[in-house]
């Protein structure tokens, strides 16, 4: 399979106001520091990480919601970062996000019809308006949604149908990549399965590649073909699925799938998981080395010294620790 | 051995714009000492609502009918004075918003004194020496130091532990939790569950776990409690829940949950439709509309929660 | 209301979403506005009060500046059409009452009119804007906000003489202000939204986004405090008026009216009774309506 889009070195930075009347220099909170992957076509990426790994960013970052500090995000042989704003609007057609909150992600103030049309105003103004209507009353169709409901607003439905609506208006300019910001996780267990399956049905029925960004290990286990784990701004392991959960290498990685709590009362035990002692540090001021060594239960003095590099383990499975010869399944 | 708390023909409801909304209705459940009841629903379940009503913190539109008793006082609409020398004293709760239930401008150490000079007379520095202990326990590095600090300068969930730390100061013989994880990464997650599953068994505290995940449930709970629509469908210990769940929503919800034992290349079973509307709920099963197994009378009369077996009920018109 | 966030949220609202009218969040604060009755009440009264400001003057037996020496002081009572009485000079005062109403009314709502154009545009562009041409801008407020309104008003007065348009300037010039912050505050909040990020990732114009997005979603609080604005500003004029540096005789405001009749006001008062009534009326209504679209529009009650 070729790649859609290529991250290289990937790194976005937020400028922190700095506290205090007379502190003339922001502070800045590197969020992602040199990430890399690549996205292939049809694939789903997830990238799992905790709250302030960056993950969100680095989603922002690639679609250039937030410009990126350094790196490059490679689409069509084009460096995103690079281009101007109104090349980017061209791009955008082919380039989606869904966001985690599915009410707060849809304009209050229009309509369902309108918010599903606007894609196509932008980028198809050839369309004609019977046209628009009859591909946006097909895509809300596609995605569950009764095409009577185009005259209603946002606020008159329930989370997972906003969540359908974004579907539905992230779709239909047909992208070849979704960025998907924690799709599912305001959303009702029952709920979540149903778009869950939905994003699946639409990758298979248009091949788009989706980058699934979630906190949920056992949903991006679910939706995902390859992971990338983030902690503190850096990638920590990727791999494809099978070989990723069958034998996570991080030791955080292996922290954080312990951490899950297993749905059977006989395996299900809270004192038998993996937990993880101390505080994530602050991403201003990000441990020297291994970002994980604070709280790393192998942590050895090279790590504090020493940064470790992506090194594959297994084909297309890489890992950042200096203990990956330790952290192999006896 | 007598229940904890007992509660009868609840029915909370709440004024509306729109009219006259049901949260919970007709739910009957008991705690029994020492040990943990899960109340699984998704929202507007009215999971949270019963326990609200419990504690006397339901909305200004919303009141409560029926009975909830603590050791044969009726908690329900009791006077203020008496409903406050049992809550944050016998009786006590966490958020899953943490910070909310911490005045910000309070010394996180001082709020937690505060209670026990309140509720148990403690001196100052009797209680001082009982709040350090306490933030001992819920493992906080350097209490010492983080009885000085102010709820912002401490983590999403480290201040869930300081509010289990400080709901468990006095020692009560109920802990109402809602979704106190809900709110916290998985690494977080599994340090809170860990917390309460100690304080559970060493302490003999009677717990209530309101939560949306059935994972959570599985290694804490004794008992579980799985309400739909403000109705409560099944009730049962954890084991026959998980391996016989006689409902037809308590299978298709543990059905639906992407496990990590799932098989990812199989689409996930899901629960079609939407939860109904608790303005117009149907006169039948609340499920009904999406059940699989729906027959005639599920749309017409409403099941009640009958044994299947020892300690397990159900509310389902269908053969067991 | 702040009751049951997962109950009274999206699943009541989604079932309804299956028949009946389109509910806009405009029509819901409509529908929900229609249910108060203080507030329905004084727009009723308000516009009473705005009707008979317009019309009593024109067919009153007495005008504004009829003065008559026979009847000089005269108490309320139906004699000689002087209802609410008539002034040191015999001028009737019902007349007056009205006439002023007519000023102070319009003085309030050009005066919002002004602010609200100003400052809507300054505080949308400000916050839409951001970075150094948003705090340039706002310090800018900052320096005018501490300049005192007196202080502004006498310069504007001694350089250009009294005039009644030398008020509504002077007023709106100096309420634009907190309208700015009001709506840049709004702009910022509403910028930070997932769906004006949404907007920018399909490649919508900045322009289109300010049209479409930003300003529809702020224009809520701002209805809110031009409803509070407008009384703000007739008590504004009224105080001008009272320290004699608003509304000139002959034309006669409330303010005007009531600091001529604080003078009197142990032989005559009603002098000061009249005028104060309606103004106050006034006050109330404005209030309460405001209070009625704030509950109405109140972001969180979505």
């Amino acid at each position: 399979m070729s790649s859609v889009l290529t991250v290289e070195h990937l790194s976005v930075h937020y400028e922190v106001p700095a506290g205090g009347l007379f502190r003339r220099h922001p502070l800045t909170l590197k969020a992602v520091n040199d990430v890399s992957f690549e996205l292939r076509a049809g694939e789903t990426l997830g990238i799992v990480g905790e709250t302030g790994c960056g993950k969100s960013s680095l989603g922002k970052g690639v679609l250039q919601l937030v410009r990126p500090a350094a790196g490059r995000v490679l689409w069509e042989g084009r460096d995103l970062c690079t281009l101007s704003p109104a090349e980017l609007k061209a791009c955008r057609k082919d380039l989606q996000i869904i966001f985690q909150d599915p009410l707060s992600s849809l304009n209050p103030r229009m309509t369902i019809g309108e918010i599903v049309a606007e894609p196509l105003e932008v980028h198809r103004p050839e369309l004609g308006r019977d046209e628009r209507r009859r591909r946006v009353d097909a895509m809300l169709d596609r995605v569950g949604l009764r095409p009577e409901m185009q005259s209603r607003y946002p606020n008159e439905f329930s989370g997972g149908q906003c969540q359908r609506i974004s579907i539905a208006r992230a779709m239909i300019c047909e992208p070849k990549v979704i960025v998907c910001d924690e799709p599912v996780s305001s959303l009702d267990v029952s709920i979540q399965a149903q778009i869950c399956n939905l994003l699946r049905d639409l990758q298979r029925d248009t091949g788009v590649a989706l980058l699934f960004i979630s906190h949920d290990l056992s949903i991006v286990r679910y939706m995902s073909h390859r992971v990338l784990v983030m902690y503190l701004g850096r990638a920590m392991e990727t791999g494809p699925r099978l070989s990723f959960f069958g034998a996570p290498r991080h030791p955080y990685s292996q922290a954080l799938i312990s951490a899950v709590p297993v749905p059977d009362p006989d395996q299900a035990d809270p004192s038998r998981s993996l937990v993880l002692d101390g505080e994530l540090p602050s991403p201003m001021d990000p441990p020297s080395g291994c970002v994980f060594r604070t709280r790393c239960p192998l942590a050895v003095p090279v790590c504090i010294t020493q940064e470790p590099a992506l090194v594959d383990v297994a084909p297309g499975h890489g890992v950042a620790c200096h203990r990956r010869q330790d952290t192999a399944p006896a | 051995m007598a229940a904890v708390i007992e509660c009868q023909g609840l029915n909370v409801r709440f004024r509306t714009d729109d009219g006259a909304v049901t949260a919970v209705s007709d739910l009957d459940f008991s705690l029994n000492p020492g040990e943990c009841l899960g109340v699984v629903g998704e929202s507007g379940s009215g999971k949270s609502q019963t326990f609200l009503a419990m504690f006397g913190l339901l909305a200004p539109n919303g009141s409560a009918t029926g009975s909830i008793r603590y050791r044969g006082t009726e908690l329900l609409n009791a006077p203020r004075g008496a409903l406050d020398e049992l809550r944050g004293n016998r009786l006590a709760m966490i958020f899953q918003d943490a910070l909310s239930g911490l005045t910000p401008t309070m010394r996180v150490g001082e709020q937690m004194a505060e209670v026990l000079v309140r509720h148990q007379g403690l001196t100052r520095q009797q209680a001082r020496a009982r709040v350090i202990e306490a933030l001992e326990v819920v493992r906080i590095a350097d209490p010492e130091r983080r009885y000085a600090a102010y709820p912002f300068e401490m983590s999403g969930g480290m201040r869930q532990r300081v509010m289990i730390a400080m709901a468990t100061l006095c020692r009560p013989e109920v802990l109402v939790a809602d979704e106190p994880t809900t709110a916290l990464d998985v690494t977080v997650q599994a340090q809170v569950l860990r917390l309460l599953d100690g304080l559970k068994r060493h302490t003999g505290t009677s717990l209530v776990l309101i939560t949306h995940d059935l994972g959570v449930v599985a290694g804490l709970c004794d008992r579980v409690l799985i309400m739909y629509a403000g109705r409560a469908v099944e009730l049962g210990p954890v084991r026959d829940i998980f391996r016989r769940p006689a409902h037809p929503y308590t299978r298709a919800l543990l059905r639906s949950m992407p496990g990590l034992g799932i098989d990812p290349a199989e689409d996930l079973p899901v629960i079609p439709g939407q939860p109904p509307d608790l303005e117009h709920l149907p006169p039948g099963c609340a499920f009904a509309s999406r059940c699989a197994h729906v027959v005639e009378t599920c749309r017409v009369t409403r099941p009640a929660l009958l044994a299947v077996g020892a300690d397990h009920a159900r509310a389902c018109h269908l053969p067991a | 209301m702040s009751a049951g966030p997962g109950l009274l949220g999206s699943e009541t609202l989604a079932a309804a979403a299956g028949g009946g009218v389109p509910r806009s969040l405009w029509r819901q604060a409509a529908r929900r506005f229609r249910r108060n009755r203080a507030a329905m009440a004084s727009i009723v009264i308000l516009a009473l009060i705005a009707l008979s400001s317009i019309l009593v003057p024109m067919f009153w037996p007495h005008g504004i500046e009829d003065a008559s020496w026979e009847n000089i002081l005269v108490p309320p009572g139906a004699a000689g059409w002087h209802w609410f009485g008539t002034d040191a000079n015999g001028r009737d005062l019902l007349v007056r009452t009205f006439y002023g109403g007519r000023i102070s009314l319009t003085i309030g709502l050009l005066t919002t009119v002004v602010a609200l154009l100003i400052g809507v545009t300054y505080g949308a562009v400000a916050g839409f804007a951001g970075g150094r041409t948003d705090g340039f801008m706002m310090r800018f407020v900052d320096v005018l906000y501490s300049l005192p309104l007196i202080f502004f008003i006498i310069i504007l007065v001694t350089v250009f003489g009294r005039n009644i348009f030398l008020v509504f300037i002077a007023i709106g010039a100096v309420e634009w202000l907190t309208m700015s912050r009001i709506v840049r505050g709004q702009t910022l909040t509403v910028k930070a939204k997932e769906y004006v990020e949404s907007a920018v990732a399909i490649g919508l114009s900045r322009s289109a986004i300010l049209r479409r997005y930003i300003i529809p979603n702020v224009l809520g609080p701002v209805i809110v405090y031009v409803t509070l604005l407008i009384p703000t500003n007739i008590i504004v004029e009224s105080y001008l008026s009272f320290l004699g540096l608003g509304v000139q005789e002959p034309l006669t405001s409330w303010g005007l009216l009531i600091s001529q009749g604080a003078g009197q006001l142990d032989s005559a008062p009603w002098l000061i009774f009249f005028p104060a009534t309606f103004l106050a009326v006034t006050m109330f209504c404005f209030n309460f309506i405001g209070d009625g679209l704030r509950d109405a529009l109140d972001p969180r009650d979505r």
